[in-house]
């Protein structure tokens, strides 16, 4: 059941940020800011956190490679960053006693490398030719707040949902 | 405290970097079809938008309507007003159509530029991250659309087909950076016609860039801009957006003008997929292309 409740859900995550969350966040041609729902990252995150670091690198790199082909001409930009910021993330967890700041702060952390790593691979191969300043204020911390926010939202629930699936894993 | 990275993960690091690469190079080169993996992925994942999209648009259209409430016996009279005009200018265009025909029949040219023929498509998600801009519509290969195909809403052009599988494709918006795409455009002046073409995306202040204007043409903020029709695929007359500022280049002797695009980019959900009637007539132009690169060192 958990093998497929668990993707099942993640892709539900990623559909709703193409979709619920493309019509709620206000979006028109006057706004500077530009809000970009990253909850498949911290979904993946939270895997890499919670159950296992192996785990959550699959689970990035799965779904980088969904979100590369639906999304963007290129294979391979999210699927190596969504890769490797489930193993950062994992790896800074291992030394930090994990409550819901702390949690917070190591997300925050991942979303900047995730967002460092897919803007730097951009430019350096050409599809983005913003500034680095005007990048870090219209896209990088309103990104930041929006999936903060989201982290904070979802952390009980999703942290003991996920505890029991480790658990059940373990048992197995 | 053991290493961020041991040896063994070093390499898989190493490998993945180079599988990275491989894959940029291998999706980077333009390619006119998906593989059949990548369609079928497309339309998994868009029918699952489609179930998610339009519960929340309806949702988001209540409060929407709740607030125009208040706006519409104000439109409602200026409307009226404006539906007076309308049927005055109705029935001249359907004279000018009438002599336009047969004019036409004298000629015997059946097909024109302007012709062409329309899709309707709802639009099902769009693109959370903006690096790429696009949309994904609910109309794909099995209704006839092909990739490079110019889509429009009722206000002006928004962008064109870009993926198609079977039964959804994904649109490129006219703001997505992509530096192979040019649209040829015109203004219509009091003194004729100003040839242009639309190239590239100002992030910052939302416009389009028109770009190879002849410096010695005279251009106003407000002139409309449409589509000329020429080279290839776009039907002549859809519009575009309007000027808002002209700047001359620094180095060639022409001018580019800042466009505002008239159709909102944002706020759409219904779009028409259009198709020119008239053949296109780019083959010559790729052989000539193909011909250049041979000859290069």
């Amino acid at each position: 059941m958990i093998r497929f409740l668990l993707p099942f859900v993640t892709y539900l995550v990623f559909i709703s940020e193409s979709t619920v969350m493309q019509v709620f966040t206000p979006q028109h041609m006057e706004n500077e800011t530009i809000l970009i729902p990253r909850f498949v990252v911290v979904m993946v995150c939270f895997i890499a956190m919670y159950i296992s670091p192996i785990r959550g690198v699959v689970y990035g790199i799965a779904f980088g490679l969904l979100y590369d082909v639906i999304f963007t001409d290129l294979i391979g930009v999210y699927m190596f960053s969504m890769g490797l910021t489930a193993y950062v993330t994992a790896f800074i967890a291992r030394y930090f006693h994990r409550n819901i700041f702390v949690t917070l702060f190591i997300m925050l952390i991942g979303l900047s490398a995730f967002e460092f790593l897919v803007y730097g691979l951009y430019s350096l191969i050409g599809v983005s030719k913003v500034m680095l300043e005007t990048f870090i204020y219209q896209r990088y911390l309103p990104t930041l707040i929006l999936n903060g926010v989201f982290v904070v939202l979802v952390y009980y629930p999703l942290r003991k949902w996920l505890l029991d699936i480790a658990m059940e894993l373990q048992e197995k | 405290m053991p290493q961020f990275f041991s040896n063994k993960r070093l390499i898989i690091l190493l490998v993945s970097m180079i599988v990275l690469v491989a894959m940029i190079g291998f999706s980077m080169k333009e390619r006119e079809n998906i593989s059949w993996p990548e369609q079928f992925l497309h339309d998994t994942v868009g029918w699952t938008q489609s179930v998610f999209y339009k519960p929340a648009h309806f949702v988001a259209g209540f409060f929407g309507n709740v607030v125009e409430m208040k706006e519409i016996y104000e439109q409602n009279r200026v409307l009226k007003l404006q539906l007076n005009e309308y049927d005055k200018l109705a029935s001249r265009v359907k004279d000018l159509k009438k002599e336009n025909e047969t004019l036409r029949d004298t000629l015997e040219k059946e097909e024109s530029l302007t012709d062409y023929t329309v899709w309707q498509a709802t639009i099902v998600g769009r693109s959370p991250e903006r690096w790429y801009q696009s949309v994904k519509i609910n109309k794909g290969k099995q209704a006839g659309i092909e990739p490079n195909m110019p889509v429009i809403s009722s206000k002006g052009l928004i962008g064109k087909i870009d993926k198609v599988s079977a039964f959804h494709s994904s649109v490129e918006l006219v703001s997505s950076h992509d530096p192979n795409s040019r649209i040829s455009a015109v203004v219509n002046t009091d003194k004729g016609r100003v040839h242009g073409l639309i190239q590239g995306f100002d992030e910052k202040k939302k416009v389009l860039l028109m770009k190879m204007i002849p410096i010695d043409r005279e251009l106003k903020e407000g002139q409309t801009v449409t589509t000329s029709g020429m080279g290839g695929i776009f039907p002549k007359g859809l519009e575009i957006g309007k000027i808002v500022e002209i700047i001359p280049d620094k180095v060639e002797p022409t001018q580019t003008a800042y466009i505002e695009p008239a159709a909102d980019l944002y706020d759409i959900d219904h779009v028409m997929v259009v198709k020119r009637k008239m053949e296109e007539v780019d083959i010559e132009l790729d052989d000539s292309d193909q011909i250049e690169e041979e000859e290069m060192p």
